[in-house]
């Protein structure tokens, strides 16, 4: 390409905090349909595929992952004074995604369960140093450390959703991202939701592996396992429906939503016995799979406590 | 926005602890407020008018009332106009908005004056905040259907079908036994005429089943009701009687063919009698019936030699039951009590211990022994007979209330008995004698007076001897051994066994012994939460035949003087779906008790019946995507009001209450009239019903610095929406795994059942609530 070509272009920059790439590659995946993507950027910065050392001044920043220590919340506050539009790419960049549910543990307990507890480890200890970043108390989705203008949500995003967002963005068309839950989408069929009676859709609650056939077209929750499409964004294609899994939930909640753990328990309470939920399923686990970072109350109490019942 | 707030001292009982007119200036200078005003009270007569007057010259559209608990200027609505006064002023119902300064603030918290003012500030803050949030209600108006559906044909059914009939309205009367009548009629001698039931009441059961405006349904039983009041639409499932009532003569001919026995139960089952049979001697309908239990028999089993007999052809054992829809303007519920079924005095296994009920089978007229007095296991007349009172009331551990017939009725058998077997010796055992109604009290007098009856204040234990049975008492401290030939019971009225399947039917609330609840015990006895039900008779508590005879009455002028009217306008406040947020997840559908919501299938969304939604907001809290909102309590007015409380700052723990406004609202208001005091560390946000007790709403406070959240729901069984507290229980208990999850303690967050009159419990609960939290802290 000559360099005539690369000014028409928008220059972007992707990068990311806490996270494991996999948005980055996601982004890959698009396969040859980079090229409709890459005739409209300018790539200037990814440390996965290139190696430059500054940031540079860009008009579209793409970041993935969360703020989990000091590195990233500086790297963030500086993407966000060199680019004009901040785009969260993935889950772990919108909510905090999986990293978030450290929150949970303090600072202590996480750094001890890692480095010095886990089963295959002697005489381990923590790394400290002023060379190393300090982590920080809680993992942070970016919008509570800068101003975000767009999420792509995902775990990964899909590709499909990545292009859409930047060609859109890039060619001036609104972006109009559905609002609705994932049921919407979702291609299994409800029956016994859809009567207008009262009655539990089901009395037992299972673990996708503990049934020995799971019917491929007819809705999990109606058979008992428990699905977080109702409290989900749809957007994703419900590609874990279509493999014969129930939605975790990686899209996140409604945009009407305070938060989705919550609004998981609102939900099912009244359709499948609060018992059969708690004795098989860990709903703090499923609810805030990827969105303990933005709930409403994200980090444990500073409250001094009669009893402590979760943590090491 | 124009709003006025307006603010009442209540002739000091809130002005000695809240500064009314220095809210009222704070209040004055802030945005979208444009008057403000204090009265004295503003309860009164031209204190009410100012305030409308008020309204239209400051061209008002939000109005606060900043006085007493909205549940106050609630309940007045069916005696005073105030209300609708103001909407006429054009303010919209969701833009009137309360401050409960009165039960809730001044009155508890008279001793802390500082905290008490600032959480009127606050209370009014957050008024201003419901009529912000909250969308206009819309209204309906429709003519109302000059008919009403009563269900039940005692006689506090009877009178009221018959006292609307006379005024011109259809009367549909719905009676699930085979005859109309009720249970009355087999009994004996009735009080306080002491004359047979059957000879008093017959005349009024006749007058309702032969006039033109009244339309009986024997064997009939409501199963849904859907619409409001004026436009009710009803369902009905009839049972068949298997035999044409039009051509059915009574001849009896198919009673002599019918070779089939069963148990009796008009005579409480003493005797048997045909499966096809007459109910009784002066039952109407005048017809005959197979008795649907036995139905499946008939048709498989029997040789039906009853089609051959009857000479009219009338039988037709292929008749099924029906749904039949009627369109009525109101309902009355006028279904009755139950008896008591006892297991005392070894009732289950000896024929000689009978309820009285059973007794007025003998003493009757037309009794199982031909109206005279014998003993069931040998039928030898009884030497000793002894009665005992108050088998199952006025007992905390069966039923503590006093069931009000038995010491009357009591009387008017043992006088009977003693008419009919003047030289048997007849004991009576009581805990105490409650005179009843008109002669009530000559009445006990007069049994106390005989020398053939011994009255004895103490509550007997059975013995079974080879001689027969004795019962022993402690009398003035010396034992008292009394042989007995039979014995009678005075059983508890109790609940009618279908009130929980007609309390789901009719979305009556019912009160803590399990009777329906009338909108106020003393001003609206016989009214209902919703406008176009009413209950009479022995179904809202024990009554004798003259106070039901007289709530029958009441409930007819009651339902006539709303049907009357040229149209009624209702108010829709119903919950709302945002048709770009549902994706038709169907949990809404699921979550409401009343099947207003459905699912559109062309649309993929979910939709909302308004003439079944209740405005409970239950679905609203379900919808995991935010799509349905309620419109008298939005989802951002808890937000905002949370927000607005978190401001608080006693010293010491700071709790949130979320109170039902069907009973613990209702009972946080009751602490603060009974005088009672709890610490000013609490503020309180009504919910209509525990089901929109959001658990978002909850962690929220918990963001916000809560230290703790009490929601208070109503009793079990007791939800004014059936199932709003159930749903409330069963999301916190999966919600205390978030608290446990962010180590918030347990214990922070309590749920506590109330009932509205017992406002000492309230202010325990707070009072323990704060010192538990304090001792968390310590
Ligand atoms: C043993 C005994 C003796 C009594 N003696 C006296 C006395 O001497 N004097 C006196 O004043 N009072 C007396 N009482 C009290 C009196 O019987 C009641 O006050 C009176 O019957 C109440 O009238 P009601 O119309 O409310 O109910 P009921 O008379 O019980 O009538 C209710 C009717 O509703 C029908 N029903 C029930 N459920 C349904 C349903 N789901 N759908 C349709 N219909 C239904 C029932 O079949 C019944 O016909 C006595 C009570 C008892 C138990
Ligand atoms: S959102 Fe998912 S794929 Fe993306 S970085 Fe986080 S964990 Fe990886
Ligand atoms: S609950 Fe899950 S499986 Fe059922 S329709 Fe919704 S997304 Fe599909
Ligand atoms: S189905 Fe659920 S978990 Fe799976 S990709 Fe979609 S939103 Fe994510
Ligand atoms: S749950 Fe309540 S608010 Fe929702 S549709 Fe049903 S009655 Fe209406
Ligand atoms: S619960 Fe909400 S998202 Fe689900 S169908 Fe009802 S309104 Fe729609």
């Amino acid at each position: 390409m000559t360099d005539a070509e690369n000014t028409k272009k928008t220059d972007t920059l992707t990068t990311c905090m806490q996270s494991c790439s996999g948005c980055q590659i996601s982004i890959l995946d698009l396969h040859e349909e980079i090229l409709d993507v890459l005739n409209l950027i300018n790539l200037k910065y990814a440390p996965v595929i290139m190696d430059v050392k500054v940031i540079p001044k860009v008009t579209v920043a793409l970041v993935a992952g969360a703020v989990a220590n000091s590195d990233n919340e500086e790297k963030l506050k500086e993407i966000r004074k060199k680019s004009d539009i901040l785009i969260a790419l993935g889950s772990c960049a919108a909510f905090g995604g999986i990293a978030g549910m450290r929150n949970l543990n303090t600072l202590d307990e996480t750094l001890t369960r890692g480095y010095v507890k886990t089963e295959s480890t002697v005489d381990g200890k923590i790394p400290r140093g002023k060379d190393i970043p300090r982590l920080l108390e809680n993992v942070k989705p970016l919008n509570k450390v800068v101003k975000v203008d767009f999420i792509i949500p995902g775990c990964p995003p899909t590709s499909a959703s990545i292009k859409n967002t930047i060609v859109s963005l890039l060619s001036g068309q609104e972006l109009k991202p559905s609002q609705k839950n994932l049921c919407n989408d979702c291609p299994r069929e409800q029956k016994d939701l859809l009567v207008p009676k009262r009655e539990f859709i089901t009395d037992m609650v299972y673990a996708p592996c503990e049934l020995e056939t799971i019917d491929p077209e007819k809705c999990f929750l109606e058979q008992g396992v428990i699905c977080m499409g109702p409290a989900t964004l749809e957007g994703c294609g419900s590609r874990c429906m279509k493999a014969n899994m129930p939605c975790r939930g990686c899209m996140g909640p409604s945009p009407n939503a305070m938060e989705q753990g919550c609004e998981i328990i609102n939900a099912l309470s009244s359709i499948i016995p609060a018992g059969a939920i708690m004795f098989q399923d860990d709903i703090v686990g499923t609810g805030y799979r990827y969105t303990m970072a933005s709930s409403i109350y994200p980090h444990i109490s500073k409250a001094k406590s009669k009893k402590v019942s979760m943590g090491e | 926005m124009r709003i006025g707030i307006f603010l009442c001292a209540c002739r000091g009982v809130i002005s000695n602890v809240i500064d009314v007119s220095e809210l009222g200036r704070k209040f004055n200078t802030v945005e979208d407020i444009v008057f403000t005003k204090t009265y004295d009270a503003m309860c009164a007569g031209e204190e009410r008018d100012d305030i409308i007057a008020e309204a239209k010259k400051n061209n008002l559209d939000g109005v606060v009332l900043a006085g007493c608990s909205p549940k106050k200027f609630e309940s007045m609505s069916n005696i005073s106009t105030f209300l609708k006064d103001i909407e006429g002023a054009g303010i919209n119902p969701s833009k009137l908005g309360y401050a409960n300064l009165k039960e809730q603030i001044a009155l508890p918290y008279r001793s802390e004056v500082k905290n008490a003012n600032s959480i009127a500030d606050l209370e009014i803050e957050v008024a201003l905040r419901k009529i912000k949030s909250t969308c206009n209600v819309t209204f309906q108006e429709k003519i109302p259907d000059r008919s009403v559906i009563v269900i039940g044909s005692g006689p506090a059914g009877s009178s009221a079908a018959l006292k609307l009939a006379n005024q011109g309205f259809k009367v549909t009367v719905v009676e699930k036994k085979a005859a109309i009548g009720g249970p009355q009629l087999r009994h004996s001698k009735a009080f306080p005429k002491h004359d047979f039931s059957q000879c008093i009441l017959t005349p009024l059961f006749v007058e309702v089943a032969l006039h033109p405006n009244i339309n009986v349904m024997t064997q009939a039983e409501v199963i849904d009701v859907s619409g409001r009041v004026g436009n009710y639409n009803v369902m009905i499932k009839q049972t068949p009687r298997y035999i044409d009532q039009k051509s059915c003569t009574a001849c009896g001919a198919c009673i002599k063919a019918c070779p089939v026995s069963m148990e009796n139960e008009y005579d409480h089952g003493l005797t048997t009698r045909k499966v096809i049979y007459m109910p009784f001697g002066e039952a109407f309908p005048r017809n005959y019936l197979i008795d649907p239990k036995k139905i499946d028999y008939c048709r498989n089993e029997c040789k039906k030699p009853c089609i051959n007999a009857c000479p009219n052809g009338a039988i037709d054992l292929t008749e099924v039951s029906k749904d039949i829809e009627i369109e009525t303007g109101g309902v009355i519920v006028a279904m009755g009590a139950s008896l008591y079924k006892p297991t005392e005095f070894g009732y289950e296994n000896t024929p000689d211990v009978l309820t009285l009920a059973e007794y007025g089978r003998i003493l009757a007229p037309d009794g199982i022994y031909g109206g005279k007095i014998l003993r069931p296991s040998d039928k030898k007349p009884p030497e000793t007979i002894g009665f005992v009172g108050c088998v199952g009331s006025k007992d905390p551990e069966k039923h503590a209330y006093c069931s009000r017939y038995c010491c009357m009725a009591l009387a008017t058998a043992v006088q009977e008995t003693h008419e009919k077997l003047p030289d048997s010796k007849i004991y009576v055992f009581y805990r105490d004698f409650y005179p009843v109604g008109k002669n009530g009290e000559q009445y006990i007098q007069s049994i106390i007076q005989m020398d053939k009856v011994e009255t004895i204040r103490a509550i007997p234990v059975r013995r079974e001897t080879s001689e027969g049975m004795i019962l022993d008492a402690m009398v003035d401290g010396e034992s008292l051994a009394v042989p007995l030939d039979m014995l009678v019971l005075a059983t508890a009225i109790v609940p009618n066994d279908q009130t929980e399947n007609m309390r789901t039917t009719l979305d009556i609330d019912i009160d803590e012994d399990g009777f329906f609840r009338e909108l106020n015990p003393m001003t609206a006895n016989v009214n209902t939460t919703d406008e176009g039900m009413f209950i009479c008779g022995s179904c809202s508590g024990p009554k004798t035949i003259s106070e039901s005879i007289n709530e029958g009455a009441a409930a007819a002028a009651s339902v006539a003087m709303v049907l009357w009217q040229d149209s009624l306008k209702h108010e829709i406040f119903v919950s709302m779906v945002d048709e770009d947020l549902c994706g038709g997840c169907g949990t809404c559908v699921k979550t409401c008790m009343f099947h207003a919501s459905s699912m559109n299938k062309e649309k993929n969304v979910s939709q909302i019946d308004i003439m079944r939604c209740k405005g409970c907001g239950n679905c609203v809290t379900a919808c995991p995507s935010g799509a349905r909102d309620l419109l008298l309590y939005p989802n951002n007015y808890f937000k905002e009001a949370i927000e607005t409380f978190s401001t608080y700052d006693p010293a010491g723990p700071k709790i949130l209450a979320l109170l039902c406004s069907g009973s613990s609202y209702e009972c946080a208001d009751q602490a603060g009239l009974s005088g009672l005091k709890y610490p000013a560390n609490v503020v309180s946000i009504r919910v209509p019903c525990a089901g929109r007790v959001n658990v978002q709403h909850v962690l929220y406070a918990f963001e916000k610095g809560f230290d703790g959240v009490l929601i208070g729901d109503c009793h079990h069984g007791n939800c004014h929406f059936i199932v709003g507290n159930t749903d409330m229980e069963r999301r916190i208990s999966l919600f205390r795994e978030v608290l446990r999850s962010r180590r918030i303690d347990d214990d922070r967050l309590r749920i506590e059942s109330m009932s509205p009159n017992d406002g000492k419990k309230y202010a325990n609960v707070v009072q323990k609530f704060v010192d538990d939290l304090i001792k968390m802290e310590a």
